[in-house]
C-alpha cells in the first residue's frame, strides 16, 4: 500500500503519464505480440463465448495476441487455483493470465496479493470510461487498477404479463405473490452467485438499504442486519417451489421452468437478459422485466490479471479491447450479447454513441434505480448463516 | 535393445503412472485430524448429504443388481440370450453422462415425461432430494455392465451343464438359478460390485445431473468444497474424500458378505412354479428408453424453441449444431487413442515381463475417483507441469490402464502355450514370438482393450477438467459445461455428439478383427 | 417306454441325421453309436427339450405313450447323465442328492441308504470338489436316479473314467437302471460300451453288431 502514490500525486502526474502513455503502451503492445493468454470466463452461456471469441479473432489480427477461452463453471475455483499455485511455488508461471471476475473473488485475491499491481488505469481506452458509475470500487473495495471495468450489470426480474398481471413491487408484495400462489417463485441454491445477490436484494430492500450494509461486517451488525431477512425466508422458503426442498441449479435452470410455466418469474444479472433470451428461443414472446420501486442491486464485472501470468502485456493488451468502443458496442447489441457498455457515450463519437445506451421493451427499465453492492465482507457469512440454517433441507 | 528391458520400463512407468495413489494416504498426516472431522461432522450440508449419498449409491446396488438378475435370470440358455448378449457391448458403450443427460430431458420438471402425463398431473422429477433417481438411472447403467460380467462368467464354467441337469429333475428356471446359479456367480461378482459402488459413491457429473441438490451428495459437496477459496473449506473437502474411502470400504464388507447374506434356503424338494419370464418385457422396455432417450437428445439439439406443453419442439433450428466447436472432438479423439494405445503397449510389455503379482493395475477402479485426482493434482503441482494435453492423457491413464489390463489379462494367460512352444522351436526368439506370434493372436482382444480404453478416456470428466485447468476441452467436459449452461438445445448436441463418438468408435473396434482376418475364420 | 418317430435334425446348412425310428422298452438299455460330430449331442438335447440354437428339429417322441416334444425339460421326467459329474460345486454331496429329490419325509435317511449302496457311506457332508473321479460319477447317477426319471439319457457317462473303474462303474449303473425298470439310451463311440448295452443303433436306425 505505501509503495503506491497517494492521490494528489497521482493527479498532478496526469498530465505527464499521459505523454509517456503512447510510448509506454507501444512497449507493452511490441512485447505482447506473440503471447498467448489463457482467459478465464463463466462458460456458461454460448452467447458470451462466441462474444469472446469474436473479441479473440479481432485482436489476434490487430495486435497479434493469441487469447483462449477457459470457460469455467465457477469462478472461486479459479481463485483456489491461483492461490494453490502460490502455494506451490509458482510466481511467473501461472495457468491464468486474465479472469472474469468481480465482488468476493476480486476481494479474495486482492487481499492475498495474487493479482498483478496498477494497470488498468494506463490502458488507452480507459480514457473512454464512464466515471459515473462505479467502476473503481468493486463491492466497496477500491480496485486499485487492479482491475479493469468489462461491463455493467443490474439484477432483474423476468415475468410475463400474461400470467402475471401486476409484478411485485418489492419484498413483501413478493412474499404477497408465494401465499397467493405457492410454489411458483424460486431462487436458485447459496452459494451460487445469483443466489447470493438475491439475497442482498431481499436483504437491502427489507432493511431499506441499511448503512451497516456498507461498512466492513461485524458480528453484531450482521445479527442486527440480516434478522428481518431470515424471519422474511422463514416465511417464504414453504411457499417455494417444491417448498424449497430443491432449488434450480442456476438461472439457466430457473429460465427453462419459467419457459415451461412452472416458475412464475426468472432472475438474471442482466437488464437486457429477457430481450436476448426470447430472441434465442430461451423464452416465448412477450417476456418482460421488471424491479422492486426501491431499486435493483446493481455492479460493474470486471477482468483482472492474476500476478503470476506469464503473459500480462497479451493481457493488457485484449484488457484493452474489451474497452473499446467497437468491442463494446458489440457487446451491447442484443443479438450479439446485450450486456450494457461502461463507456460514456459523450465521449464515443458517431452515431452508434446512442446504441450503447439502447434498451429493448422486454429488458429492464433504465428508470429503475441503482442500489450498489453491500461492501463485499458481508458475502461470506450471509452464505454460511443461510447454509446453516436452509442448507441441510428439512 | 531386447524386450526384457523395455517390459522391465513400462513396468517402471505404469508404477510412476501410479504414484499418485499413494496420496490417499496423505489426509491422514497432513491435516489435524480431530478438528477437521469435528468441522465435517457438524455441517450442516453432512447428515442430510450422507443420507442422499447413501440412498443413491446403495440402491444404484439394488438396483442394479436387481435388474441383472431378472435380466440374465430369465435370458441365459434361452434364444434371446445370444442376442442380449450381442447387444450389451453396445449398451456398455453408451457413456454415463449422455445416458444422464437423456434422463434429464426426459423426467426434468415440466420434461417430456411430465407433458405427456400432463392430464394426469403426475410429477415424476429427477433431483429429487432423496437421491432416489440418482440412484435408479446409475443402477440401469450399472446393470448392463454386471450382466456382462456375469455372462463372462457363465462363458467359462460348466453352468450351461448344470443347468440342464437342474432342468431334467424338475426344476423351473427361477428355482434353479437361485439355487444353483446364484450361489456360484455371485462371489465372482464381488469385485465388479465393488467397482460398481466406487463409481456410484464419487460419480460428480451423475450426481450433478440427476441428483439431489439441496443439499448434493457427499461427492458433489466435497468437489465444491475442494475448490473453494477457503483454506479450512478446503480441508474440509479433503476429509470428506477420505471419509468418501472409510465408506467404500464399509460397503466393500458389506458386498463381501452378500453371498452369505443372500444364501438361498436349501430346497424343500418342492418343484415351484414361476418361470421368471419378466426378463423378455424388461429388455425391451430398457431397449426402448435407450430410443426414447436418443431421440429426445436428437429433437432438442433441432430444436428453436419448445415450450411446455409441446410434446414437438414448436420451431426448429440448426443453431446448436453450428455454434459446436470442432476442437473438443478433436481432443477427444486424439486423447481417447493416444491413451488407449499407450495403455495397450504398457500392459502388454507388463505381461510380457512374467511377473506374477500384477493385481494391483486393478486398483483405481476400485477407489473413488475424487482424493485419486487431488493426488494427481498434487503430483503435477509438483513437477511444476502446465496444464496441458500431455498432463490431461497421463491423468487419463491411471483408468485406461486398469481396464485395458482387465481385458488383455486372461486373453494372454489364454494364449495357446503348445503353439507358442512349437514357435520357438522353430527358431523365435523372444521379441519375435512377440510381434509374429501373440500380437497376432491378440488382435481380438486388442481390439476389444481399444474400445475400452477409449470409451473410458472418453468419459473422464474429474481428471480432464481438474488437471486441464480447464483449457483442455474434451466432449465430456463440454457436455457438463452445457449442462450448467441450461441451455438445453445446446445440450442436446453436445450430447448426441458425445454418444456418437462413443458408439461410432465402439463399433470400429468390433469391426476392426473381422476385416483384418476376413479369410481366417478361426479368429473370429 | 421310450418312442421315437421319424427324427431329424439338421443345421442351416445341411441335414445332420434322420429320419431316424426306434423305440426302448422298461429296463432295457440301448446303446447309440455315433462319433463325434454326427449330431448325437444335438439329439439328446432335443430329447430333453433343449436343442441348441440354430438348429432345427422334426419328429415326435412318447414317453409311456405321452407326447413329449411339446413339454419343458423340466416337465419331462428323463433323467441325465454327463460325460463330466456336473456335480453343483457349491453343495455338498447330501446338498447335490437332496437337490434333485422329490419332496417327501425322511429324505436324509434315503440319502443315506443311497450312499450305502454305492459305497460312499458317510460322504453326506463331503465337498464334491474332493471326489476321486469315480466318485463324482457315482454321485451324479445316484444324483440323477433321486429325481425318480422315467427314462434316463447317459452321454458318453464314462469315458472320462481310467479303465479300470471303468467297467466296474458301469456295470453299476447298468444294474441301477435295470433295478428301476427305466428305458436308457447311452450314447457312445466306445466299443465296450456298447458291448454292455442290449441293442445298439447308429444314428441312420441300422442295427449294428458290436
Amino acid at each position: 500500500m505505501l509503495k503506491r502514490p497517494f492521490l494528489p500525486a497521482l493527479l498532478l502526474a496526469l498530465p505527464f503519464a499521459s505523454m509517456t502513455y503512447a510510448q509506454d503502451w507501444s512497449a507493452v503492445e511490441s512485447e505482447a505480440r506473440g503471447q498467448t493468454v489463457y482467459f478465464n470466463a463463466w462458460g456458461g452461456s454460448d452467447v458470451i463465448n462466441s462474444y469472446i471469441e469474436w473479441a479473440a479473432e479481432r485482436v489476434a489480427e490487430e495486435s497479434g495476441v493469441q487469447v483462449e477461452l477457459v470457460k469455467i463453471t465457477d469462478a472461486a475455483a479459479v481463485v483456489t487455483r491461483i492461490s494453490t499455485e502460490f502455494g506451490a511455488g509458482n510466481t511467473d508461471e501461472g495457468s491464468v493470465d486474465l479472469m472474469w471476475v468481480n465482488g468476493e473473488n476480486f476481494r479474495r485475491l486482492k487481499q492475498e496479493g495474487l493479482l498483478a499491481e496498477s494497470w488498468a488505469q494506463d490502458l488507452p481506452n480507459s480514457e473512454l470510461v464512464d466515471y459515473r458509475l462505479p467502476v473503481t470500487t468493486d463491492f466497496t473495495v477500491p480496485t486499485d487498477g487492479q482491475e479493469s471495468p468489462w461491463g455493467g450489470a443490474q439484477l432483474t426480474l423476468i415475468y410475463h404479463p400474461d400470467r402475471l398481471a401486476t409484478p411485485p413491487s418489492n419484498a413483501q408484495e413478493l412474499l404477497g405473490l408465494a401465499q397467493d400462489q405457492p410454489g411458483m417463485l424460486a431462487y436458485p441454491r447459496v452459494p451460487d452467485f445469483h443466489a447470493t445477490s438475491f439475497l442482498k436484494q431481499l436483504l437491502l430492500d427489507l432493511s431499506e438499504e441499511d448503512s451497516a450494509l456498507y461498512q466492513p461486517v461485524t458480528d453484531s451488525e450482521f445479527e442486527r442486519v440480516t434478522a428481518p431477512l431470515w424471519g422474511y425466508l422463514d416465511q417464504l422458503h414453504p411457499l417455494l417451489w417444491r417448498e424449497a426442498q430443491a432449488f434450480p441449479q442456476g438461472i439457466a435452470q430457473m429460465h427453462s421452468l419459467f419457459a415451461d410455466g412452472e416458475l412464475l418469474t426468472s432472475l438474471s444479472f442482466n437488464p437486457n437478459d429477457a430481450a436476448n433470451l426470447v430472441r434465442s428461443g430461451t423464452l416465448p414472446e412477450g417476456v418482460r422485466s421488471f424491479g422492486f420501486q426501491r431499486g435493483m442491486l446493481g455492479n460493474i464485472h470486471f477482468v483482472a490479471i492474476p500476478a503470476n501470468s506469464k503473459s500480462k502485456a497479451g493481457a493488457k493488451v485484449f484488457a484493452n479491447f474489451l474497452i473499446s468502443p467497437e468491442a463494446q458496442l458489440r457487446k451491447a447489441d442484443l443479438d450479439i450479447w446485450g450486456d450494457p457498455s461502461v463507456l460514456d457515450p459523450s465521449k464515443v463519437s458517431g452515431p452508434s454513441a446512442a446504441q450503447l445506451i439502447e434498451r429493448d421493451p422486454a429488458a429492464l427499465p433504465a428508470t429503475t434505480p441503482w442500489i450498489a453492492e453491500p461492501h463485499a465482507s458481508w458475502v461470506e457469512p450471509l452464505e454460511k448463516a443461510w447454509l446453516a440454517r436452509y442448507g441441510a433441507g428439512s | 535393445m531386447s524386450l526384457r528391458l523395455f517390459s522391465f520400463a513400462a513396468l517402471l512407468i505404469c508404477l510412476a503412472l501410479y504414484l499418485p495413489v499413494i496420496t490417499l494416504l496423505a489426509p491422514f498426516w497432513e491435516l489435524e485430524l480431530v478438528s477437521s472431522w469435528a468441522m465435517l461432522v457438524k455441517a450442516t450440508e453432512f447428515v442430510p448429504a450422507l443420507a442422499g449419498t447413501l440412498v443413491s449409491t446403495l440402491g444404484s446396488l439394488i438396483v442394479a443388481l436387481g435388474l441383472s438378475y431378472l435380466l440374465m435370470g430369465s435370458l441365459i440358455f434361452t434364444s434371446g440370450y445370444q442376442r442380449f448378449a450381442r447387444q450389451l457391448p453396445l449398451l456398455l458403450a453408451v457413456p454415463h453422462l449422455a445416458f444422464a443427460v437423456g434422463i434429464y430431458l426426459l423426467l426434468s420438471p415440466k420434461g417430456w415425461l411430465e407433458r405427456i402425463l400432463a392430464p394426469l398431473d403426475i410429477g415424476i422429477w429427477v433431483q429429487d432430494s432423496y437421491g432416489l433417481s440418482l440412484a435408479v438411472a446409475l443402477g440401469i447403467k450399472e446393470s448392463w455392465f454386471l450382466c456382462w460380467m456375469i455372462w463372462a462368467q457363465l462363458q467359462q464354467s460348466t453352468l450351461a451343464d448344470q443347468f440342464l441337469v437342474a432342468q431334467t429333475q424338475g426344476y423351473q428356471r427361477a428355482q434353479i438359478i437361485r439355487q444353483i446359479l446364484v450361489p456360484q456367480i455371485l462371489p465372482k461378482l464381488r469385485w465388479p460390485l465393488l467397482a460398481v459402488a466406487a463409481y456410484s459413491l464419487s460419480s460428480v457429473e451423475m450426481a450433478w445431473v440427476l441428483g439431489p441438490t439441496h443439499p448434493p451428495t457427499l461427492a458433489v459437496l466435497a468437489w465444491s468444497w475442494l475448490l473453494d477459496p477457503m483454506q479450512e473449506q478446503r480441508e474440509l473437502g479433503m476429509v470428506m474424500t477420505l471419509f468418501l474411502m472409510l465408506l467404500l470400504l464399509a460397503l466393500a464388507l458389506l458386498i463381501w458378505q452378500l453371498p452369505i447374506l443372500l444364501r438361498a434356503k436349501a430346497p424343500s424338494g418342492r418343484r415351484r412354479l414361476g418361470r421368471l419370464t419378466i426378463g423378455r418385457p424388461a429388455r425391451r422396455s430398457l431397449l426402448v428408453l435407450h430410443l426414447i432417450l436418443a431421440l429426445l437428445i436428437l429433437l432438442w439439439s433441432f430444436t428453436h424453441s419448445w415450450f411446455y406443453p409441446a410434446l414437438l419442439p414448436g420451431r426448429w433450428s440448426l443453431n446448436a449444431w453450428q455454434s459446436l466447436s470442432f476442437e473438443p472432438l478433436l481432443t477427444t479423439l486424439s486423447l481417447g487413442f493416444t491413451s488407449a494405445l499407450v495403455a495397450i503397449v504398457l500392459v502388454l510389455l507388463v505381461l510380457e515381463t512374467g511377473i506374477k503379482q500384477t493385481g494391483w493395475i486393478l486398483l483405481p477402479l476400485f477407489l473413488p475417483v475424487l482424493p485419486l485426482v487431488v493426488g494427481q493434482y498434487q503430483f503435477i503441482l509438483a513437477l511444476d507441469m502446465s496444464p496441458s494435453w500431455v498432463a490431461v492423457l497421463l491423468a487419463h491413464l491411471l483408468w485406461v490402464i486398469p481396464y485395458v489390463y482387465l481385458v488383455l489379462k486372461p486373453a494372454y494367460i489364454a494364449l495357446p502355450q503348445e503353439q507358442l512352444l512349437t514357435a520357438r522351436t522353430l527358431g523365435l526368439n523372444r521379441a519375435e514370438l512377440f510381434t509374429r506370434l501373440k500380437l497376432p493372436l491378440l488382435l481380438r482382444p486388442i481390439c476389444a482393450a481399444f474400445a475400452l480404453g477409449f470409451s473410458v478416456s472418453l468419459a473422464q470428466y474429474l481428471p480432464t477438467i481438474f488437471i486441464g485447468a480447464g483449457r483442455v476441452e474434451t466432449l465430456t467436459t463440454e457436455t457438463l459445461s452445457r449442462f450448467a449452461g441450461g441451455d438445453k438445445r445446446l445440450l442436446g448436441a453436445q450430447t448426441l455428439a458425445l454418444l456418437a463418438v462413443a458408439l461410432i468408435a465402439y463399433s470400429l473396434a468390433q469391426r476392426l478383427p473381422q476385416m483384418v482376418y476376413a479369410n481366417r475364420r478361426s479368429m473370429h | 417306454m421310450l418312442e421315437l418317430f421319424q427324427v431329424e435334425i439338421e443345421t442351416p446348412e445341411r441335414k445332420l441325421f434322420g429320419p431316424l425310428t426306434f423305440e426302448i422298452d422298461r429296463g432295457e438299455i440301448l446303446g447309440l453309436q455315433a462319433a463325434s460330430g454326427s449330431g448325437k449331442t444335438a439329439l439328446l438335447r432335443w430329447m430333453l427339450g433343449a436343442l441348441p440354437e440354430g438348429l432345427r428339429a422334426n419328429g415326435e417322441l412318447l414317453l409311456n405313450s405321452r407326447e413329449l416334444h411339446q413339454l419343458p425339460t423340466e416337465a419331462r421326467q428323463v433323467g441325465l447323465l454327463l460325460q463330466q459329474a456336473t456335480l453343483f460345486p457349491h453343495l455338498s454331496v447330501a446338498g447335490n442328492l437332496q437337490f434333485a429329490m422329490p419332496v417327501g419325509a425322511e429324505r436324509a435317511q434315503k440319502i443315506a441308504q443311497m450312499l450305502e449302496q454305492a459305497g460312499l457311506s458317510g460322504f453326506e457332508q463331503r465337498d464334491p470338489a474332493t471326489l476321486s473321479g469315480g466318485q463324482q460319477a457315482r454321485v451324479a447317477l445316484l444324483r440323477a436316479l433321486a429325481a425318480e426319471p422315467r427314462a434316463l439319457l447317459l452321454d458318453e457317462p464314462f469315458s472320462s473314467l481310467d479303465p479300470e473303474l471303468r467297467a466296474e462303474f458301469r456295470t453299476w449303473v447298468f444294474s441301477q437302471i435295470s433295478e428301476r425298470e427305466i428305458p436308457a439310451l447311452v450314447v457312445s463311440h466306445d466299443r465296450e460300451d456298447l458291448q454292455q448295452c442290449h441293442r445298439v443303433l447308429s444314428l441312420d436306425g441300422e442295427r449294428v453288431d458290436v
